[in-house]
C-alpha cells in the first residue's frame, strides 16, 4: 500500500520549488513562470478576438451573462454548470470509496479545459456603449458576414422575424447604452457559444432554447464532448498516442500516466476535427500536421489549467470560494493519477458544487418575450413537456417550472382534448403548448435531437394539470418590476396613459408596482401620423408612485428583473 | 514586343478561366433536391442562392443542397407533430409518405457507403462526424414522419420500403437503426428480416447496439430456436469484442435487457470479463462489478460477479 507522504512530499516540492506562499493542492498560479500564459476572459472583449450577435432588449439571454462589474460571479457560476453537467455524465465511472476515479475527474478537467480554450469561458456578455466593443455589429445581426448555407436558414428564420426579432437591425438598437450580445466565432463564423459549437454540424445548438440558455447550452456541448471521450477512455489500447506521459515531470515522485494524453486526443480529434479516427485522436502527437499549432494551443490552456494555475478559473475565482476549493480538489484528484503513491481522494467541495443551485434564479422570472402570449398556469410546480402526447419516458423533453400559488400565466396552449390513448387504453387530458423556447421557466432534460428540430414550436403537456387564467387571477397579479435606464436627456423613463400621454416619470432602477398585465394589443398614437396603432409589446398597469390610487401604463421593454413581490 | 507580350498574356488568362467555367459546372446530381416534388418552387429558388456559394466536390450529391430540400415545408410536417400531422388531409399524408419513403430509399444506400452521400471531411463546414453528418438528423426526421403517419394509419405498414428500413438499421447513428427497427416491429417481420436486422448490428457501436437488440428482445424475437441462437450469438460476440469495448461496456450495463435465461446471462458475463482488464492506470472492476449485480438484481439471479471474473483478474 502506498501512502500518502510521497503525494505530501510532492506539494512541498512545489511549493519550494515555486517560493508561493500557499502549498494548496490545487497548485497556484505565482509558481509559473514568467513566460507560461496567463489567461482572461476579458481578452474575448478586444477587437478582432470574438464576433459578438447584439440581442434585442425585448429579449434576454437565460443564465449569468459576463459584464466588468460581475466577473468573478460569472466565472464562478459556468465553473458551477460546468462541473454539474460534467458530473451527470462521467459519476458512470466514479466508485465510491476509491481513491483512483481517473477517468471520473480527467473528464471533469476535459469539462473545464475545453470551454477555456475554445471560447475563454465567455458566452454571453453585456456590451456598454463606449466599450471596446460596438453595441451591435450590422455585419452579424443583419446576417452579411454569416456565409454559411446551413446556418443562414435557421438564423433567418429563427432570430430575424419581421416583428420582434431576437436579433433586430443596428439602426434599432445602437443608441441604447447597453445590450446583451452572444458569442459566435470571429474566424469563420460557424462556431457558437461557449462550447464552440459547430453550428452546421449542430443545427440544434442554434436553437434560442440553446444558444440562448447557458444552462442548455453547456449540457448540449458536454454530451458531445463526453460521447468522444468516452469511446476513447473505452478502447483506448487503439490509439499508440495515449502512451503515458508526465505533465510533473518536473516535480519529484511523479510519475507517466496516460490520462493527459486523453484530454488531449479527445479535443483534438473528437471535439476539434469531430470524430475518433486514429488519426484524429491521434493528431496531438504528430508535430508535423498541418494542425499541430491547434493541439498546442489547447495544450496551454490545459496546462493553465493543471499545471501552471494561470487559467481564467484561477484568475477570478477568490481562494476562499467553493468553486475555488472545488477546483483545486479537481487539480489535485487529477494530478494524483501522477503520482508515485496513492493518495486519498478529495472531493468535498466538488460534492457541494453538484448539489449547489445554479439555476433556479434564473428560472424564477417568468418569460415576457417574444411573440407568445402566456394565457395558461400550471396547477403544480412541475409538468414534463414533451414531443408527442404520449406517456413514454422517450417522449419527454423537458420540465416546465410554475407555481399553481400566484397562477402566473406560463403557458401558451393552442388545444386542449381529451381521448382515449390506443397506448395505455385510458382517457387521457392533453393541451398542446406553445413555449417560449428561451424561457427563464423552461429546462430542457433531453439530449433527443427531436426535441431541438428547426421547426418545433409545439410541445405536449398533460392537460390535467393546467388551468387557464381568468381576468380574476390577472388582476391578483403582484408583480415588482425594475426600471431599466432609458431616456439620454434625463435619465428617466416617462409613464402613459392609454392614449400615450404622459402622466409621471420614474428613475431608472426604480421598483414599479405591477397591478396587471395586459395581453390584449393595446392601441397606441403613433407620434408622426397621429394613427392608432397596435403596440408590438406586452404592457403593464402599474401603480403610479407617489400618485395614490392613480394608474399609469408601462410596456415590456420598460422592465427588467420582473420578480414576484415578496 | 510588349504589347505582343500583354495581348498573349490576356488570351492566356482568358482561356483559363474559360477551363475553369467548363469544369467546375455542377455534377449532374448537383440539381437532385429540385428534382424533387417535395420542394415548392419558391423554397427551392430561395435556397439555391445559398446553395451555389460552395464549391461542389461531391460524387452523389451535395449536401449542403439537399439539407435545405430537408429544411423545406415538408419537414415541417414530418416534425413530429402528431396534431399537425393529423390535420393534413389524406392526400397530403399520402404525398408525405411517398417522398419520405424515397428519400429513406435514396439515403439508406448512400449513407452506407464510404462517402456518406458525397459528404466528406471536405464538403463538411469545419467538423466532421462520418457517423453524425447532417444527412443523417434529416434521414433521423424522415423515419420519424414515417413512423407518425403509420401510427395514424396502420394500413401505411403494408406499403412499407422494407428492404430500405433494413438497410437503415446497419447505418452506425444514434437514432436512425433504432427509428427504423420501430416501424418495422410493428408489424410481422419475417425470420429473415430479423436475422437481417440482428446481422446488422455489427455494424453498430456503443448504446445504439444494445438498444437495436433491446427492442428486438422486447418485441420480435420468435420462437424459431436458430434464429435465437443467432441473437444470443450477437450479444456474446458484442460482448466479447475486444476491439470494441464501448460496445462491450455498454451491452454488459444493460444486460437484463435482452431477456437472456440465467445460463446465457452468465455465459455473457464471462465473454465481457476482459473489460477488467484495463491498463489506463486505475481498477475499472468495480464499476464493471456493479453493472453486473445491477443486471442481476433485475433480473433475479443471485450471481457473484467476482467469481465469474476471476480469471480475467
Amino acid at each position: 500500500m502506498r501512502k500518502a507522504s510521497g503525494f505530501i512530499a510532492l506539494i512541498t516540492a512545489m511549493a519550494v520549488t515555486a517560493s508561493a506562499s500557499s502549498p494548496a493542492p490545487g497548485g497556484n498560479a505565482p509558481s509559473a513562470p514568467a513566460s507560461v500564459p496567463r489567461y482572461d476572459i476579458t481578452a474575448m472583449l478586444r477587437k478582432g478576438e470574438a464576433g459578438y450577435f447584439a440581442i434585442s432588449p425585448q429579449h434576454k439571454m437565460v443564465g449569468p451573462v459576463f459584464s466588468d462589474r460581475n466577473s468573478s460571479q460569472y466565472v464562478a457560476e459556468v465553473f458551477g454548470l460546468l462541473i454539474q453537467a460534467a458530473d451527470s455524465m462521467a459519476s458512470e465511472f466514479y466508485k465510491d470509496n476509491f481513491d483512483d476515479n481517473f477517468t471520473y475527474w480527467s473528464f471533469l478537467v476535459a469539462a473545464l479545459a475545453v470551454p477555456h480554450h475554445e471560447s475563454k469561458l465567455m458566452h454571453a456578455h453585456l456590451a456598454r456603449k463606449g466599450g471596446s466593443l460596438p453595441i451591435c455589429s450590422p455585419e452579424l445581426n443583419e446576417l452579411k458576414g454569416i456565409s454559411s448555407p446551413s446556418m443562414l436558414p435557421v438564423l433567418k428564420r429563427e432570430y430575424r422575424q419581421d416583428t420582434d426579432p431576437i436579433f433586430p437591425n443596428c439602426s434599432v438598437i445602437q443608441e441604447r447604452d447597453q445590450v446583451e450580445q452572444v458569442l459566435i466565432s470571429a474566424v469563420n463564423r460557424r462556431d457558437i457559444g461557449l462550447m464552440q459549437l459547430n453550428a452546421p454540424t449542430f443545427a440544434e445548438a442554434m436553437m434560442p432554447n440553446i444558444y440562448l440558455n447557458l444552462y442548455n447550452t453547456v449540457r448540449f456541448g458536454m454530451y458531445h464532448l463526453y460521447s468522444k471521450f468516452k469511446d476513447v477512455r473505452m478502447n483506448h489500447s487503439r490509439y499508440p498516442c495515449l502512451s503515458p506521459s508526465n505533465p510533473y515531470a518536473h516535480i519529484k515522485n511523479t510519475r507517466p500516466a496516460s490520462f493527459y494524453n486523453l484530454i488531449r486526443g479527445v479535443w483534438g480529434g473528437g471535439y476539434n476535427i469531430g470524430n475518433t479516427l486514429r488519426d484524429s485522436i491521434c493528431r496531438f502527437a504528430n508535430a508535423q500536421h498541418p494542425d499541430a499549432q491547434k493541439d498546442a494551443n489547447f495544450k496551454k490552456h490545459l496546462d493553465a489549467l493543471v499545471v501552471h494555475g494561470t487559467s481564467i478559473f484561477h484568475k477570478y475565482l477568490p481562494d476562499n470560494s467553493l468553486e475555488r476549493k472545488a477546483l483545486d480538489e479537481i487539480v489535485y484528484n487529477f494530478r494524483a493519477a501522477f503520482t508515485a503513491e496513492v493518495e486519498k481522494e478529495r472531493h468535498d467541495n466538488v460534492r457541494a458544487i453538484v448539489q449547489k443551485d445554479y439555476f433556479s434564479k434564473y428560472m424564477n422570472g417568468y418569460s415576457k418575450v417574444g411573440a407568445l402570449n402566456p394565457t395558461y398556469y400550471l396547477t403544480t410546480k412541475r409538468l414534463l413537456f414533451r414531443m408527442a402526447p404520449v406517456k413514454e419516458q422517450e417522449y419527454v423533453c423537458g420540465i416546465v417550472h410554475g407555481s399553481a400559488v400566484d397562477k402566473k400565466p406560463t403557458l401558451h396552449v393552442e388545444k386542449v382534448w381529451t381521448y382515449k390513448s390506443p397506448y395505455t387504453g385510458k382517457e387521457e387530458t392533453w393541451a398542446a403548448v406553445r413555449l417560449s423556447k428561451y424561457a427563464t421557466n423552461v429546462e430542457f432534460t433531453s439530449n433527443d435531437s427531436r426535441c431541438f428540430f428547426k421547426e418545433r414550436d409545439m410541445f405536449f403537456v398533460d392537460g390535467s394539470h393546467i388551468s387557464e387564467v381568468t381576468n380574476k387571477d390577472l388582476r391578483n397579479v403582484d408583480l415588482i418590476g425594475h426600471v431599466t435606464q432609458r431616456g439620454r436627456v434625463f435619465n428617466v423613463l416617462q409613464f402613459y396613459s392609454l392614449d400615450s400621454s404622459v402622466i409621471a416619470q420614474v428613475r431608472s432602477g426604480d421598483q414599479l408596482h405591477i397591478v396587471e398585465v395586459i395581453y390584449d394589443k393595446v392601441k397606441v398614437r403613433d407620434r408622426k401620423t397621429g394613427q392608432l396603432k397596435d403596440s408590438p409589446f406586452k404592457w403593464y398597469k402599474v401603480l403610479v408612485p407617489g400618485q395614490p390610487n392613480t394608474f399609469g401604463y408601462v410596456h415590456e421593454s420598460a422592465f427588467e428583473n420582473v420578480t414576484e413581490r415578496d | 514586343m510588349k504589347y505582343v507580350l500583354s495581348a498573349v498574356m490576356a488570351l492566356f488568362l482568358l482561356f483559363g478561366f474559360l477551363l475553369y467555367k467548363t469544369y467546375s459546372r455542377p455534377t449532374p446530381f448537383k440539381n437532385w433536391f429540385r428534382q424533387s416534388t417535395i420542394v415548392p418552387n419558391h423554397i427551392a429558388n430561395e435556397n439555391r442562392a445559398d446553395s451555389e456559394t460552395l464549391t461542389t466536390r461531391t460524387s452523389m450529391f451535395n449536401y449542403s443542397q439537399a439539407e435545405p430540400r430537408m429544411i423545406s415545408q415538408v419537414l415541417k410536417a414530418v416534425d413530429i407533430n402528431t396534431e399537425e400531422l393529423s390535420e393534413q388531409d389524406p392526400a397530403t399524408i399520402e404525398r408525405l409518405f411517398k417522398e419520405s419513403k424515397e428519400i429513406v430509399a435514396k439515403l439508406s444506400i448512400c449513407l452506407g457507403t464510404e462517402n456518406r452521400c458525397g459528404q466528406t471531411k471536405e464538403t463538411a463546414e469545419g467538423y466532421f462526424d462520418p457517423d453524425k453528418t447532417p444527412l443523417h438528423r434529416d434521414l433521423n426526421r424522415v423515419l420519424i414522419v414515417m413512423g407518425e403517419i403509420t401510427k395514424m394509419d396502420p394500413s401505411y405498414l403494408h406499403s412499407l420500403d422494407r428492404e430500405a428500413l433494413l438497410r437503415v438499421t446497419k447505418i452506425n447513428n444514434d437514432n436512425a437503426p433504432i427509428l427504423a427497427l420501430r416501424i418495422l416491429i410493428r408489424t410481422k417481420m419475417t425470420e429473415a428480416e430479423v436475422s437481417t436486422v440482428i446481422a446488422n448490428t455489427k455494424y453498430l457501436r456503443g448504446q445504439v447496439r444494445s438498444l437495436v437488440l433491446e427492442s428486438l428482445a422486447a418485441d420480435q424475437l420468435p420462437e424459431s430456436p436458430s434464429l435465437r441462437a443467432n441473437y444470443v450469438a450477437a450479444i456474446f460476440d458484442s460482448l466479447s469484442n475486444q476491439q470494441d469495448r464501448t460496445t462491450a461496456y455498454e451491452i454488459q450495463k444493460n444486460l437484463s435487457r435482452f431477456r437472456l435465461a440465467k445460463e446465457e446471462f452468465t455465459v455473457a458475463i464471462k465473454k465481457s470479463c476482459f473489460l477488467r482488464k484495463d491498463t489506463m492506470g486505475e481498477d475499472i472492476w468495480p464499476i464493471l462489478r456493479k453493472n453486473i449485480t445491477l443486471q442481476g438484481e433485475a433480473m433475479g439471479f443471485d450471481i457473484n460477479p467476482d467469481e465469474y471474473c476471476k480469471e480475467a483478474h
